[in-house]
């Protein structure tokens, strides 16, 4: 669904709908022409709105859930499936790691791809692509990634952040989108990952995933962060 | 761009100009802006592709709006021939 064009549409009908009436009592065959043009504009508009979307959005959504399930084995065979990934933020450039030994504030983040680190196996992967699409949360505190993550990410209909204390931040999902629902019991999960991506970038520092409940359409999930 | 911005920029500017351009030209008839604006659908539609398939509430936008045009059309062919 594209809540934009559905919302334009909407407006759209609302408006010719007034000019119709207008149209009607006022006797006015050329305002009653452009009106109804413009109900069937509001009509095409919201109707897209409600169906929208980028034919290669399902290409996408297979493609990333089969290169999942192969970092999922790979993260099986290291041992790590049950570690909390961490995001590290080095000046805008974000690396997700998961490790066992892989603490907030730690200096360079190891290098993308498989290894060992600090003694300890990791699989790093680069969020910049995704730091590219929030980047203008950076800095803006918790509302700007509530933001990211709501509108700009559409990962969820409704976000709230909140401070917990002690560098923790929870952060509460409602209306998951469903693209991203059946990947919700992933430990690569797609939620998981912006919610650290947007906090880290918002924040400025690293962030932590503490840990993440899910039910069919919400979820909440607790992140420590440390400031830039 | 993608397709669906490109669609709607494209079916949205037709409109505005066919009815700026009617409007204009003194014209009274209501069914004809409505024509032209379902006309400038199918254009941009066939222009921009802004579906892969059609889905179901899309197809029910097509289906109504040629059965819309087909009426006018009809009406038009009716008026002629009868008068």
């Amino acid at each position: 669904m594209e809540a934009r064009y559905l919302v334009a549409g909407v407006n759209i009908l609302t408006v010719a709908g007034v000019a119709v009436a207008y149209a009607l009592a006022s006797g006015s065959q050329g305002l009653l022409g452009a009106a109804l043009a413009s109900a069937t504009v509001g009509v095409v508009v919201a109707a897209y709105g409600l169906g929208g979307g980028e034919p290669a959005t399902g290409l996408l959504a297979g493609y990333s859930a089969s290169l999942s399930s192969a970092l999922v084995k790979v993260l099986e065979d290291m041992d790590l499936l049950t570690v909390k990934p961490v995001v590290y933020n080095r000046g805008g450039s974000m690396t997700l790691v998961y490790s066992k030994n892989a603490p907030l504030n730690v200096g360079d983040p190891p290098p993308q791809g498989i290894g060992v680190w600090r003694g300890s196996p990791y699989l790093a992967v680069s969020l910049d692509p995704l730091a590219g699409e929030i980047e203008e949360t950076a800095g803006g505190g918790f509302r700007a990634a509530a933001e990211a993550l709501s509108a700009r990410l559409g990962v969820a209909g409704s976000v709230h952040v909140e401070e917990a204390g002690g560098g923790r931040v929870v952060v509460v999902l409602e209306r998951v989108n469903p693209l991203v629902r059946e990947a919700l019991g992933s430990p690569l999960n797609p939620v998981a990952l912006a919610v650290l991506a947007a906090l880290s970038s918002a924040g400025g520092g690293d962030a932590r995933l503490e840990s993440m409940e899910c039910t069919a359409a919400s979820c909440r999930a607790v992140v420590e962060v440390s400031r830039a | 761009m993608r397709r669906l911005d490109a669609f709607v920029m494209l079916y949205s500017t037709l409109t505005a100009m066919f009815t700026a351009t009617l409007s204009l030209l003194g014209e009274g008839r209501p069914d004809a802006y409505v024509a032209l604006a379902i006309l400038s659908y199918y254009v941009s539609l066939a222009l921009t592709s802004p579906s892969a398939r059609p889905r179901s509430l899309q197809a029910a936008v097509n289906a109504s709006l040629l059965a819309v045009f087909a009426l006018i059309v009809a009406y038009r062919v009716y008026e002629v021939l009868s008068g």
